[in-house]
């Protein structure tokens, strides 16, 4: 023991800082890999890649090679290092990969970047936005409402103005045309991606405060478009703060509507067809895809209720059925005698109703088909949740509700290219990115949170290194479609028979809202614990486009959904992240989970930045950012009863929210903001209750089981996180403590957490003995199989579970990483 | 000022919910007011109550056993007269009522002052204060003083507070009588009805009873009548001891009553309902000076002293004797190869010292030795209450070497508990014998004991149909006794464990598979070694050991529980058993044995829903299903323990693999007989049972003949919770039935209690070495929230100086389910088709009542009841119950009876 002891420290002497992962001469090996079985020729590829700390300087110097031909590419340096140096590039460029199979290219910094044959250009002028890829040229005007004023494709119009662009359906009748954009802005000029952004609000409707955001990218060369389009309710989600407790809450501006949909006036001539599921329509043709209310009458469920076998499709043509299926993706095929669309909607029979309807000279993408409904009809709307009242006196046959404070964004393509429908879809469904190594991801450092390569073991532990073995295989499994215990079936999974406790859980999203995983009894968690961040973290170690696939919808959940953008709703809460029970609800005179800062969690999002450039992401990141700087002020000066303060859970994740947005924006004011925490809120109950932050005699109060104990463990990650961005003394020390004194008996998973505590300790201490402590800690507490499943249907704690397993242990591997010379 | 009053409004609130506290609390007499008090409500007097159907008086004034109800639309009309808070005669009717009193078998002469009142409940006042129960019919009382010289007593006056009406004896003789009838009183003649000013508001709506309006406040006080400065005749007081008895009668309830309402409050609220019978105060007061000794507190100068008390009460530290009542036989009733108690209390103005009870033989139709007469000693271990001073709860053999003095009542105190083996052999009939009760400087009493033995015996404890599950902690144990865990110390005090726990007739065995269950282990008592290859293989050398131990005491034990599972969550209510929310699996936690080093280490084992999670439970159940074979247990096992909150069908499937037929135990707030399509071999709850108390009329729940073990889970049980309840829960439970959810057919019940925790001590210490608790709930994630066993009864044993012991609770559980054998013998002889010829219609009836009798006592036994049960002739029921079994046993002649319930089941 004392041998091995001292063999490690000699590890750390020799090679501590000695990663020596990154070279001199900068040469990045980048794979693309294609897994939808269809070959890009080429492929539109958009990938962040992160950079070492004084690496690079800047963007202007790389340049990129295919088989050791120079490949044409955008560069955006998208997140700074504190020094100024480059930490992640945004790189855009197109290369051809066949089907299944992958592309290999080399970036440098050579500054050999060759320009695109046909780069796209962008005039930003007073009245209108021109964008040309080339072949395709689409205008915007700044001064008119309407998408497109036109796109032409090789010099034909194939849109028009005639198009009324965004519609919306009254509630009570009539429809309602976006307004005139209010801003239009060009966020890329190319040369090989351009990105304009248009926002406006629909005049005269929810008060004005109905508004929209869309983005349209081009790209060099290329005849389609990407459409990302958001309806925004700019209103309040609405908490209870009146006195008067009857009827709903008094502030919830919830927006009631018909349905809506993206108009566009088409001019592919005067004959044209439309196509969809082997069926065809001339001139008209609409595919509709519903999920149907459960019609089994099974006695063991409540109420109505929608299970993955109700989902149900109809082609149909001048109200004429041709075909009917499950489900559909929905591509519609258009021809004419002046050219050809293929339109799709990503997403399209997974995330709520949708449909696509060419009517004459129209095309309609209904991102809200008329005859839905949003929420569902519940069983019992009678539970007194704050919520269920607001939904009681709101929902209405066949009425969309988008809840306030609630983006609600989809994405489109319109191809004009007329390559296979298979082609376009792949570029919707399935864009590819251009992925690193794992060794290379770790080493920079440039993501939020230590991580090593999956393989990396411990020097002698043999049971620690079989768990970790185990550890990494339940991580793919994870995102493995074809894993019956993963979480693609965890979303195929309908929660509402099990529910009925609980009274705010329903299937109000069901499988159909992207991002959520569905707990039984618990409703929708809204990626507690940040599943996210794991997700993106893995497509980094694994390469595993698996978890790409479920990190971006994950992400666009969580900047939609699970952000609150209003800005009506109370200065405390107006920037959190909604609480992750999905919503407030109300008990026993009380209002539970009013988003106070306890659940929230950004690392994920700024991940997600970095590794595709999403500006919402980013924009999602700086206003939760605010958001939680103002609801910690808050707290500070209300100390609100039982409020986040006292828990350290809360405060851990606060302080990681921080970090994350320092290695976003550089900004050293988010660590100081961190570091505020720590000294306001933990130093206090550290000097009260020692190191472990709670006092494991009482964990038990009544009938409530305190979790103190629980809430220090979740604080682990985050306090180490935060020492090594500061180097701060106070917390190394607090964290040191914390491995001196023996944790109490309270929490049966602290081991797995200490094992994180141990070997970070261990690793700035140099003190072997802790990293052998860790290791057996982590032994301990893994589960003695080889691939823990991850989700296990019918059991509400999986997500928590095997949330709080994946995302731990990533320190202890590190730190053998560094302490094994990066081996 | 302020806190002041939160205090006090705190202490009125806390007072107006522990009544009991009135029944045995640290109160010590009254205010001083002017002359000398000679006795008073706090006195300890001798109660007998009766309860009996209520009366109505009608408008005609007839009194009656009615009960008034409404007359077509009587809702419709109260809507359209908001007004009126009084319906017209035609909306409302009278029905005949059975009616039935409990006892019936009170004395005439229960006011002379030679009546035997041992069997009486020795309580202090008030009675029945605070009721709202129109089921109480007569509280007599009785209270002893002394006078030195009757010429110089001077005169004495009486003062009463009471509701209904109240007749006062002075040594047998009436002086006083308020609010009854004139002339020959008869014991149970109904007091003067009230006016129906103290019913009804100015407006004609029924008052509340905390009404203090000022309309409201002065009808309520009205209630109150009183007896005032009533002086009693010198003439009938006697040198030495007096006896002043009082009557209370209830007085009839207005008919009408029953169907008015209170304003804004719709039907007849229950907050109108009021007791018409009640003992608030009594005072008897005699001049400063005056020649008569005052029973208000322990008593200087009379020096040892012994006294009855009865098994159902038990003693309080500040009990002290009352100096004037004589010492009767400690009389005893029970059946052959029974155990039966009795009591007397020891006391002093001083310390005892070599306190000394020794038994003589028993003589009668034969001889009952001495060594089966066996006399322990109370220690003062028992949880108070609030409001309470801790009582004498373990027995031990030994007596302590010094009984102090106890600063409660300022002298000593010491229960001593006579039990008596009755011997399987033992000839019925009449036995008498003695204790000599001594002590250093004490003259020794001889304490006259009185058994009757009734021709019929019980089954050995090991056949008993009720099946109670006691669970026990060896790791409490250890901790208790301070020794190492499964050493052979640790086994012989586990072995005296369930000796204790056989005369419960316990039926289950805990034996841990997991760690941190909520029964606080920290390891498991099946361990994991892994062999060389890295494959874990189950070590069940202790589980043998602890099975052995358990075996030579309960024998074959019909519940071996494998404790495998247990959620990650567990506080909380009950809300959602059964419910997603509420189904998840902890992980595994196993403990892992490490041979060469010894070190048991913790470890988590395979994840639920992989092929290891399978082979891991297969190595397990293939296991252990040899080692309970091979001590008659196969048929024993159950895997568990599913809670409120419950498992996945991952992990049922997990743990049952390999297992046909594999059955659980639930312990639970929420009946439940499948789980995930697993059957359940033994549920413990509390609500969804398909059965609760209720009078017999509407029939028994015969839980000896349920297919499946169901028992109750006496949840609102607390370790200071009164005897009686002890003694009456498992015959009210197992005896009285409704069916109020259709999980079973109409005349299946429980068959026992269960989730009481043995020996769940405070033994767990902090890291000063402080007591911190129970091991029950030691982990946080595993405390089971209401299901802790702390909620309910952690220990029913005591930890005594060497090893764990009886108590006067788990007694009065033991007795209770020798009464409950007999009881279940009687219902089965009942419900034989044969029964007709073989016992004859006269004998089948009077089984039948004394059954009814027993569930009706038992319903009323609750709250206020407990004193009411105490003196209301429990001995005798226990005699008649023995001596039916005798009679019906005498008819079989030796067979058993064949129960056949199909025609019950019909009703």
């Amino acid at each position: 023991m004392r041998y091995r002891a001292a063999l490690l420290s000699a590890f750390f002497c020799a090679v501590f800082f000695a990663s020596g992962a990154l070279a001199h001469a900068l040469e990045v090996r980048l794979q693309v890999a294609e897994t939808d079985k269809v070959a890009r020729t080429p492929a539109t590829v958009t990938t962040g890649v992160p950079f070492a700390k004084g690496e690079l300087k800047d963007v202007a110097a790389l340049a990129l090679t295919a088989g050791g031909k120079p490949v044409p590419a955008q560069f955006i340096k998208t997140v700074p290092w504190d020094d100024g140096s480059v930490r992640w590039a945004l790189l855009d460029t197109q290369v051809d990969v066949p089907a299944g199979g992958k592309t290999e290219l080399v970036l440098s910094d050579s500054g050999k970047n060759p320009a695109p044959p046909a780069p796209v250009k962008v005039d930003d002028g007073a009245e209108a936005v021109t964008v040309s890829t080339g072949p395709l040229q689409f205008v915007v005007a700044r001064k008119k409402p309407g998408l497109f004023q036109s796109v032409k494709v090789d010099g034909r119009e194939l849109v028009t103005a005639a198009g009324r662009g965004l519609v919306v359906l009254k509630a009570e009748g009539g429809e309602v045309q976006a307004g005139a954009p209010a801003e239009v802005a060009v966020e890329q000029a190319g040369p090989m991606r351009a990105i304009v952004r248009l926002r406006g609000t629909f005049p005269g409707v929810h008060n004005d405060l109905l508004g929209y955001t869309v983005r349209i990218a081009a790209f060099a060369g290329r005849k389609h478009l990407k459409l990302q389009v958001w309806l925004e309710n700019r209103g309040a989600l609405g908490y209870y703060r009146a006195k008067d407790e009857g009827g709903t809450s008094p502030n919830a501006e919830w927006f009631a509507f018909r349905g809506m949909d993206v108009e566009l006036g088409l001019g592919l001539g005067d004959a044209v067809t439309a196509a969809c599921e082997g069926v065809e329509g001339p001139g008209s043709l609409k595919v509709l895809q519903l999920c149907k209310q459960n019609r089994s009458g099974d006695k063991n469920r409540r109420g109505p209720f929608y299970t993955w076998d109700d989902f149900e499709y109809t082609v149909a043509s001048a109200g004429k059925e041709l075909k009917k299926g499950e489900r559909t993706d929905g591509v519609l095929e258009l021809k004419g005698g002046a050219g050809r669309l293929t339109a799709a909607v990503r997403d399209f029979w997974q995330n709520y109703e949708k449909a696509m309807e060419l009517d004459g000279k129209t095309l309609r993408i209904w991102l809200w088909p008329e005859g839905a409904q949003w929420p569902r009809p519940r069983p019992d709307l009678t539970g007194g949740g704050l919520f269920d009242r607001t939904l009681q006196s709101l929902p209405k046959a066949g009425l969309y509700l988008l809840p306030g404070a609630v983006h609600k964004g989809h994405e489109t393509i319109l191809d004009f290219s007329g390559r296979d429908a298979r082609e376009s879809l792949a570029e919707l469904h399935s864009p590819l990115m251009a992925l690193s190594s794992a060794g290379r991801y770790a080493a920079t450092e440039a993501a939020p949170g230590l991580f090593a390569p999956p393989e990396v073991r411990t020097a002698a532990d043999k049971d620690c290194n079989a768990k970790l073995a185990a550890w990494m295989r339940m991580t793919m499994s994870a995102a493995d479609p074809d894993n019956p215990r993963g979480i693609w079936r965890a979303r195929q999974t309908s929660t509402e028979s099990n529910i009925g406790y609980i009274s705010d859980s329903s299937n109000w999203f069901g499988w159909m809202e992207y991002g959520d995983l569905a707990v039984p009894g618990r409703g929708l968690v809204s990626l507690h614990c940040d599943w996210t961040w794991i997700m993106w973290l893995n497509v980094m170690r694994t390469g595993d486009m698996s978890f790409a696939r479920l990190g971006a919808s994950m992400a666009r959940h969580r900047i939609d959904v699970d952000q609150l953008w209003s800005d009506r709703d109370p200065p405390e809460c107006r920037g959190l992240q909604r609480s992750d029970f999905t919503f407030p609800s109300f008990h026993c005179a009380r209002l539970y989970w009013v988003p106070d800062g306890r659940a929230n969690w950004i690392a994920g999002t700024a991940l997600d930045y970095m590794l595709t450039g999403e500006p919402k992401a980013l924009e999602c990141c700086l206003r939760n950012g605010d958001g939680l700087k103002a609801c910690w002020e808050w707290v500070a000066q209300a100390k609100p009863w039982g409020g986040p303060q006292g828990d350290m859970a809360a405060n851990g994740w606060a302080m990681n929210t921080y970090c994350a947005l320092y290695d976003l924006t550089a900004d050293r004011k988010w660590l100081d903001e961190a570091l505020k925490l720590f000294n306001a809120n933990v130093v206090p109950k550290w000097k009260a209750l020692g190191p472990h932050l709670h006092d494991g005699n009482n964990q038990i109060q009544s009938q409530d089981y305190v979790k103190e104990d629980v809430k220090y463990c979740h604080a682990i990650v985050p306090l180490c996180e935060l020492q090594r961005r500061t180097g701060d003394e106070t917390v190394m020390k607090l964290l040191k403590e914390g491995c001196e004194k023996p944790f109490p008996d309270s929490f049966f998973e602290a081991p797995r957490f200490l094992a994180d505590l141990f070997a970070y300790v261990g690793m700035k201490e140099g003190k072997a003995d802790y990293l052998e402590t860790a290791a057996d800690l982590f032994a301990q507490s893994f589960p003695e199989s080889k691939c823990p499943p991850v989700f296990l249907p019918n059991n509400s704690t999986w997500s928590r579970d095997a949330g709080m397993t994946l995302r731990v242990g990533h320190i202890l591997q590190y730190a053998w990483w560094k302490a094994g010379g990066g081996k | 000022m302020r806190k002041v009053w939160l205090i006090r409004l705190v202490v009125a609130v806390l007072a107006t919910q522990f009544s009991s506290t009135a029944l045995y609390g640290v109160l010590a007499g009254e205010e001083a007011s002017s002359g000398t008090t000679i006795l008073d409500t706090k006195s300890f007097w001798r109660f007998r109550t009766v309860l009996e159907t209520p009366e109505q008086v009608l408008p005609s004034g007839e009194v009656k056993h009615l009960r008034t109800v409404g007359k077509g639309n009587i809702y419709e009309w109260f809507r359209k007269n908001p007004a009126k808070g009084q319906p017209p005669e035609d909306m409302y009717e009278f029905k005949e009522v059975d009616s039935f009193r409990l006892p019936e078998d009170t004395s005439a002469g229960w006011m002379k002052p030679e009546f035997d009142d041992s069997a009486w409940a020795r309580v202090r006042g008030p009675m029945l204060a605070g009721s709202n129960s129109e089921a109480w019919k007569l509280i007599l009382m009785r209270g002893r003083f002394e006078v030195t010289d009757p010429a110089k007593a001077g005169d004495l006056t009486l003062s009463l507070d009471f509701r209904g009406g109240a007749v006062v004896y002075l040594n047998g003789e009436e002086v006083v009588r308020a609010a009854l009838p004139k002339g020959d009183l008869p014991l149970y003649a109904p007091a003067e009805p009230y006016p129906e000013e103290v019913y009804f508001s100015a407006e004609g709506f029924a008052l509340t009873r905390g009404d203090r309006s000022p309309d409201g406040k002065p009808r309520i006080e009205k209630r109150t009548r009183k007896i005032e400065g009533c002086k009693l005749p010198a003439g009938k007081l006697r040198k030495g001891v007096n006896v002043l008895a009082v009557a209370v009668h209830r007085a009839p309830t207005l008919a009408r009553v029953y169907v008015s309402r209170n304003k804004g409050g719709g039907d007849f609220h229950s907050d109108c309902h009021w007791a018409k019978i009640g003992l608030m105060s009594v005072k008897l007061t005699g001049p400063d000076g005056s020649a008569v000794t005052p029973n208000t507190g322990p008593l200087a100068g009379r020096g040892f002293k012994v006294w009855n008390q009865s098994i159902m009460q038990e003693v309080f530290l500040p009990d002290y004797p009352d100096p004037f009542s004589p010492l009767s036989p400690v009389r005893l009733t029970g059946a052959r190869n029974g155990t039966f108690a009795g009591q007397v209390v020891v006391g002093d103005e001083q310390p005892i010292k070599g306190l000394k009870a020794v038994p003589s033989e028993l003589k009668g139709p034969g001889t009952i030795p001495a060594s089966a007469v066996r006399v322990r000693y109370g220690l003062p271990d028992g949880v108070a209450g609030y409001g309470q001073a801790a009582f004498f709860d373990s027995l031990e053999d030994v007596a302590p070497g010094e009984i102090p003095v106890y600063k409660e009542h300022g002298g000593s105190v010491q229960p001593l508990w006579i039990t008596v083996d009755v011997p399987a052999d033992a000839k019925p009939g009449d036995y008498t014998g003695t204790v000599t009760v001594s002590a250093e400087g004490a003259r020794p009493v001889a304490v006259p004991v009185a058994l009757k033995v009734m021709d019929w015996k019980l089954p050995p404890l090991q056949e008993y149909t009720s099946r109670m599950d006691v669970i026990q902690s060896p790791e409490s144990v250890a901790l208790a006794y301070d020794v190492p865990l499964w050493s052979d110390e640790h086994f012989k005090l586990l072995d005296k464990t369930f000796e204790l726990l056989a005369q419960l007739a316990n039926k289950t065995v805990f034996v841990t598979c997991i760690r941190r269950t909520h029964f606080g282990n920290e390891h498991a008592m099946v361990r994991w070694v892994r062999g060389d290859d890295g494959e874990l293989a189950p070590d069940f050398s202790i589980a043998e050991k602890y099975l052995d131990v358990a075996t030579r005491r309960l024998g074959r034990i019909p519940g071996v529980i494998l404790d495998c599972w247990e959620p990650p969550e567990s506080q909380g209510h009950a809300g959602g058993a059964g419910t997603a929310a509420r189904t998840y699996d902890k992980p595994i936690l196993i403990t892992l044995f490490d041979p060469a080093t010894g070190r048991l280490k913790p470890r988590q084992g395979p994840a639920w829903g992989t092929p290891e999670s399978q082979e891991f439970w297969k190595k397990l159940t293939d296991g252990i299903q040899p080692v309970l074979k091979k001590r008659g247990l196969e048929g024993s096992m159950l895997f568990g323990l599913i809670g409120d909150a419950r498992p996945t069908k991952q992990a049922m499937d997990d743990i049952s693999n390999g297992v046909p037929g594999a059955k659980w135990a639930v312990h639970s707030h929420y009946f439940c007989d499948k789980w995930q399509g697993y059957e359940i071999g033994m549920g413990i709850a509390l609500w969804g049972i398909g059965v609760t108390p209720v009078d017999p009329k509407d029939g028994y729940s015969f839980g000896w003949s349920n297919p499946m073990w169901l028992s109750y889970y006496p949840r609102e049980m607390k370790t200071q919770s009164p005897l009686v309840e002890h003694r009456v829960k498992l015959e009210k439970w197992m005896g009285a039935k409704r069916s109020y959810t259709p999980f079973f057919s109409k005349g299946v019940g429980p068959r026992g209690l269960g989730r009481i925790g043995a020996d769940f001590w405070p033994v767990l210490k902090d890291d000063r070495g402080r007591i911190r608790g129970s091991l029950a709930g030691r982990y946080p994630e595993a405390a089971w929230g209401q299901l802790n066993l702390n909620f309910c009864i952690p220990y029913i044993l005591g930890k005594g100086k060497n090893g764990p012991l009886a108590t006067v609770r788990s007694e009065a559980f033991r007795e209770a389910l020798q009464e409950a054998e007999a009881r279940v013998y009687l219902e089965k002889a009942l419900f034989d088709d044969e029964a007709k010829t073989i016992l004859g219609e006269e004998l089948m009836a009077r089984c039948r009542q004394a059954l009814d009798e027993r569930i009706r006592t038992c319903l009323h036994s609750d709250g206020e009841g407990e004193a009411w049960y105490i003196g209301s002739g429990w001995a005798a029921r226990s005699e008649k119950l023995f001596g039916l079994a005798a009679e019906v046993a005498g008819k079989y002649g030796g067979k058993a009876p064949n129960p056949n319930l199909k025609n019950e089941e019909k009703k």
